[in-house]
């Protein structure tokens, strides 16, 4: 009797899954960068002291976070160049994947980071300009540094889940982990392996991080003198 | 002698509540003044607005000649700084995340060369005990150092104007008799100190301003 496994495929294709396992990481790395620096602007803008600023802000805020990644994408990908001209705006899949998964996890930084921040007591923050610090250094070495031990957790986890969440990129074509199994299953037939495998890799990579994850945060916070609860 | 700050006829509600009703008073310089009465008195709120923090309902408050707030408008706190006035909160609002001797110098790298600053900061440990604590982080002290952690930050601006509320309160006898040596000696260097307290404190050569009859009144013990 033939055996329902056969792993040689891997082995075989394993250069190309290998090239799209780093395409996946490339794609996540630029999905955290969009979705850091957006959050945090969101974050910034939704406590400016400026009406029309924070409800912009938290408009945006609140649309992304009511949009499913996966529709944000393929809006982007589809329906974008339409509107616009698909002479004017044309985008490749990673790029759309790009900008759909950055501005999703953005919304998610931008909560959790608006959070963080609102944490601080409102008297430390009084105690630095009674002290003569200006608003800047304030925010820069009060606000932030402690904000952001309270935040981060939150924050990283959401880069993990961006991270598994980038399999959705296949749909735009982006030639990442998945699209790359569903490839190879159609030229070998062999979806246990495959899909086992494109499992094998995110779990490799993610239960790591997760214990490494918890483990900093434990540090972090009794490095910081504030206490873990 | 002048006046360091002077209040009049200020009024504060909270809400529906009135906290400070139609106050005027004036703080000489070098003065030593105790702030006294239950809880509820509005001590701390009028410490507040002495130090900028509030907004106010009517009246004025003078940082020496100077109308500083008036209703409707609201300095910044640093406008506060700014003439030297410091203030120590009942709840000290130390920066938990940063370690003793940090949280004296970070206002000092604003304004001071790094060798100065770092002189002044040591010298305001010293001068509050608690330099041998330096490396430590505010949650492992205990409530005395805390206290001279707050003191200390304060101190180190060398203010001319010293506000503290309750910075006694929660401490054994001994360490409340030490605090209040430190401040006696910072009074005795100059400085107009305002205190606010619910109880009756060991001092010598001070103002106590009071609620009688409904009014806020300064007397000389």
């Amino acid at each position: 009797m033939k055996s329902m496994w056969d792993f040689s495929v891997i082995v075989q294709y394993a250069p190309l899954l290998a090239g799209a396992f780093a395409r996946t990481i490339i794609l996540t790395c630029w999905v955290i960068l969009v979705g850091t620096i957006g959050g945090t602007v969101l974050a910034l803008l939704q406590m400016s002291p400026f009406a029309p600023l924070r409800w912009a802000a938290r408009g945006a805020v609140e649309t992304l976070l009511a949009m499913p990644a996966l529709v944000l994408m393929v809006w982007l990908y589809y329906c974008l160049p339409m509107i616009l001209g698909s002479g004017r705006v044309a985008l490749t899949g990673m790029e759309a994947a790009v900008a759909a998964l950055g501005m999703s996890l953005a919304a998610f930084v931008a909560l959790s980071a608006r959070a963080g921040i609102q944490s601080i007591p409102y008297g430390q923050v009084e105690a630095a300009y009674c002290c003569g610090l200006s608003r800047w250094a304030t925010l820069r070495a009060v606000i932030f540094p402690q904000a952001w031990r309270r935040a981060w957790p939150a924050i990283v986890a959401q880069y993990i889940t961006a991270y598994k969440f980038s399999t959705i990129a296949s749909v735009v074509a982006v030639d990442e982990l998945l699209h790359a199994g569903s490839d190879v299953i159609a030229q070998t037939y062999r979806p246990l392996e495959v899909y086992t495998a494109i499992a094998f890799c995110f779990c490799i990579t993610t239960i790591p991080l997760n214990a490494l994850l918890r483990r900093v945060e434990t540090r972090m916070a009794w490095a910081g003198g504030i206490a873990v609860l | 002698m002048s006046s360091a700050i002077s209040v009049d006829s200020l009024s504060k509600r909270h809400g529906d509540a009135a906290v400070l009703v139609d106050v005027t008073l004036s703080i000489e310089v070098g003065e030593f003044v105790v702030v006294r009465g239950p809880s509820g008195s509005g001590k701390t709120t009028l410490l507040r607005c002495l130090a900028l923090l509030e907004r106010i309902d009517a009246g004025e408050i003078l940082y020496g000649e100077r109308v500083m707030m008036r209703p409707g408008t609201q300095p910044h706190p640093r406008d506060a700084f700014g003439h030297g006035v410091a203030v120590v909160f009942q709840d000290l609002y130390l920066w938990p995340h940063l370690s003793v001797f940090d949280n004296v110098i970070l206002p000092l790298r604003n304004q001071y060369s790094r060798k100065l600053a770092n002189d002044m900061a040591w010298r305001a440990l010293e001068t509050t005990g608690i330099a041998m604590k330096s490396r430590e982080y505010p949650i492992a002290l205990s409530g005395g150092q805390r206290q001279r952690l707050a003191l200390a930050r304060v101190l180190a601006l060398r203010p001319s104007i010293l506000l503290l509320d309750e910075v006694t309160a929660n401490l054994d006898p001994t360490t409340a008799r030490s605090i209040l040596m430190l401040l006696g000696e910072m009074h005795l260097a100059g400085t107009t100190i305002v205190l606010v307290s619910h109880t009756r404190l060991p001092l010598d050569n001070y103002a106590e301003l009071i609620v009688s009859g409904g009014r806020w009144v300064k007397r000389r013990i």
